[in-house]
């Protein structure tokens, strides 16, 4: 097996695809003179709500300010407290923090998704709205959540910005809860080449305030309706959103194929994300879990092939939240996660022999581990 | 959704049609091409999170106004929102401004919890600073005065006052990039001096983007956490922060137009002093006072007009885009409500914005058009 670099990721051969109207529509868009919001934004934004099946799309800067300015719409603050599954990025929490609410961190499930029975052991009366994290994009129990939250006070936001285009029972990840969060970064499976957030809602009402929110609190050129915050997509990301977004289905055929085979591949030798019956994961990130993570990850390295950690520090165990003397939390499974959980390479410009590469490497590092293991 | 909310861009539809125009974006990046280039590269690189378009950026910018730090983020009111934050302002606090400014800045405060307490301003559309004292409480936490349209606060008085208070002035200064007093650029005079990109200003992106100007190195730690969610390596996070970062590709246009803006900046002053000298005499306008120590960098051309609804009225009629830099002072907005002021708090501020017209003064703008707009002021208020 001659020696290969398989890069965890690269935009570059993203790029090299759609390169030529990639920088069309940055001269048209440069020569236009209209660069901040419009009428591709709201093409964009209207495309997008009908990718995700809903009533409603509003663009906004980022994926942390889609939560912040849900939490504000939904008019979550001071003295509310929100849960969140506590291996998340970090943003869930400082979005939480923003909106001056407490963020409570809680456990997940061995599927890396946020627990239904860590939710319900965390409730307070102050409790006032659940983020559900789909993470790595595949969907998490949300409909049960839904249930049991039915006609409470308790607000549901996805944060959906890894699950683009994954389903539940045939319906997508951001059309459940009150309003679906998505980031649109570089580094996300739908992105643009900037940041770029995306809130999805069916309340007409969650979407007119969201527009004024995002937008200095203006509902017109000169009358103020409510102090605010500048976070808006810039046009010239929209222009890339709307011409990348057609081609997202294949994307994600292709990734699903992908972790199909490392799925089959890897069968008996680790935990591995297969997806439940009727959900269509679409593996944002193709995370295993092993005992043996560190020899595995630098045995890959070894052999070229680049994987990551997301994320080795729960949210609670940051400084930042150390620092503002936030509760500490029962979280056993995102414990054992964190000391077991590697994220393999995988987005759609893999190479069916760089693919082929990753599952030898991973095969071998079993054959000689176990071999030598026997030996001793 | 019908009621569309999106008016910014189709508010300047009609403005297009005008023969003179605020907007003049289209010529102003009629060279794109290298632009383009750039842009390529950034995309080829992977470079779409920071790297070193910004970090260069950040550098001239540096040399240009003469701090020691500058932080790029995501837009002029970020700049304010977390300069105030990275103070550690919250609710319960008062921050002191002016109700004569653009609704960002009072957003900017706000958005931090904190009580925006408005000082009344002077016939140059600035904050009053002979008033700020008699505004300050224990709970002042910081002074937040606007260059405005690119005319400098006096230095000397703010310094000042944030001496003998000891609070700290964070300088809005998105109309002012070039500007000085007293041979003190704006944005280097408070704690912190906020800039916007906004394409319709002096210096500007392809979209949103800002910065903020500083020589306090602490503080410069922290804004730099504070704008990448509180990260201090990939992992581990020390605070909790937001994400508001200057897009890579961003700053590439601002790379490039930078190196343009003393020139730019110049035409814009020729162009204003010219419609001043022309506009002297006229009756029913005043327009403020110019002197040698104030340099100003006319984001826009502001003055006082009787009849001031009926003279843009007039103007638009004829191709010029006038406009109102703004008609409803802040302490009147439905958004302030909560503040409880009333009508009559603030009369400068109140009389400006039911008077006050701007002109298009940019660097596109040429003589024979300066003549047109100052012959049709002139015809306006004398036949």
């Amino acid at each position: 097996m001659d020696k290969m670099r398989v890069p965890f990721v690269d935009l570059s051969r993203f790029f090299a695809k759609h390169k030529t109207r990639i920088l069309e529509l940055t001269e048209e868009v440069g020569e236009s003179g209209n660069y901040i919001l419009g009428d591709i934004v709201e093409d964009f934004e209207n495309d997008f709500a009908e990718y995700c099946g809903v009533n409603f799309a509003i663009s906004v800067g980022n994926g942390t300010d889609a939560i912040a300015l849900s939490l504000r719409a939904l008019r979550i603050g001071v003295g509310d407290e929100v849960i969140i599954p506590a291996n998340s990025f970090i943003a869930t929490a400082g979005a939480v923090i923003e909106a001056g609410a407490k963020p409570i961190c809680v456990d997940v499930d061995q599927d890396q998704n946020i627990s239904l029975n860590a939710i319900q052991n965390s409730l307070s009366d102050k409790t006032r709205a659940i983020i559900v994290v789909h993470l790595n994009g595949n969907p998490a129990n949300i409909q049960n959540i839904k249930n049991v939250f039915k006609g409470s006070k308790i607000r549901i936001i996805e944060d959906a910005a890894q699950s683009i285009g994954a389903t539940l029972n045939g319906e997508l990840t951001g059309s459940f809860g009150d309003c679906g969060c998505f980031s649109l970064h570089p580094l996300k499976n739908f992105h643009m080449f900037g940041d770029a957030g995306m809130i999805t809602t069916n309340s007409g009402d969650l979407a007119k305030e969201l527009k004024i929110l995002r937008n200095h609190g203006l509902i017109d050129r000169d009358r103020c309706e409510v102090f605010s915050r500048n976070s808006r997509l810039d046009t010239l990301q929209a222009s890339y959103g709307k011409y990348l977004l057609p081609y997202l289905d294949d994307w994600t055929d292709r990734v699903i194929k992908i972790a199909e085979y490392y799925n089959q591949n890897f069968e008996g030798l680790f935990y591995i994300p297969r997806t439940r019956d009727n959900v269509k994961s679409v593996y944002h990130n193709y995370v295993i879990q092993t005992p043996l993570r560190g020899e595995l990850s630098n045995f890959l390295q070894l052999h070229g092939i680049d994987t990551k950690i997301h994320y080795p520090i729960p949210i609670c165990e940051q400084p930042a939240w150390q620092n503002c003397s936030l509760p500490t939390a029962d979280i056993p499974m995102v414990q054992r996660h964190k000391e077991e959980i590697l994220s393999l390479p995988i987005y759609a410009e893999l190479t069916d022999l760089e693919i082929e590469y990753v599952v030898d490497n991973v095969k071998a590092f079993y054959r000689n581990t176990i071999k030598v293991r026997k030996a001793i | 959704m019908n009621e569309i909310l999106n008016f910014l861009p189709t508010q300047y539809d009609r403005d297009r049609l005008l023969s003179i125009k605020h907007n003049y974006l289209v010529e102003q990046f009629s060279d794109y091409k290298e632009i383009l280039s750039k842009i390529e590269t950034v995309i080829l690189n992977n470079d779409f999170t920071l790297g070193r378009e910004v970090d260069n950026f950040e550098k001239s910018i540096c040399d240009l106004i003469g701090t020691k730090s500058c932080i790029a983020v995501g837009s002029g009111t970020d700049a304010i929102r977390l300069s105030l934050l990275a103070l550690g302002i919250k609710p319960g606090d008062e921050v002191i401004t002016t109700p004569y400014t653009f609704h960002a800045t009072i957003g900017a405060i706000a958005t931090t919890g904190a009580k925006p307490v408005f000082v009344d301003c002077d016939e140059d559309f600035n904050i009053s600073t002979s008033k700020i004292a008699e505004a300050i409480t224990s709970k002042t936490r910081a002074i937040v005065p606007v260059h405005w349209a690119g005319r400098p606060v006096d230095p000397t008085s703010l310094k000042e006052i944030s001496i003998a208070n000891s609070i700290p002035v964070i300088e809005d200064a998105c109309h002012a990039i070039l500007a000085h007093r007293d041979n003190v650029n704006a944005g280097a005079i408070g704690k912190t001096g906020c800039f916007s990109l906004h394409p319709l200003k002096n210096l500007n992106a392809w979209g949103d983007g800002g910065f903020i100007c500083t020589n306090d190195m602490e503080l410069d730690t922290k804004l730099r956490l504070m704008r990448n969610h509180g990260l201090e390596s990939r992992d581990s996070c020390a605070l909790f922060g937001f994400n508001s970062r200057l897009d890579t590709i961003q700053a590439v246009v601002a790379n490039h137009l930078l190196a343009k803006l003393p020139k730019l900046t110049n035409k814009r002053i020729n162009n204003a002093h010219l419609l001043d000298s022309k506009l002297k005499g006229v009756d029913g306008i005043k327009i403020p006072a110019r002197t040698s120590e104030i340099h100003e960098v006319f984001h826009l051309y502001c003055f006082q007009a009787e009849k001031r609804d009926a003279l843009v009225e007039f103007l638009i009629e004829n191709q010029i885009d006038a406009k109102k830099h703004y008609p409803v002072a802040m302490h009147l907005q439905k958004a302030a409500r909560y503040l409880g002021y009333k009508e009559g708090d603030f009369p400068v501020a109140e009389r400006l914005a039911q008077n006050t017209i701007s002109l298009p003064i940019h660097e596109f703008i040429v003589p024979e058009q300066i003549k047109r707009m100052s012959d049709l002021i002139w015809r306006f208020y004398h036949g």
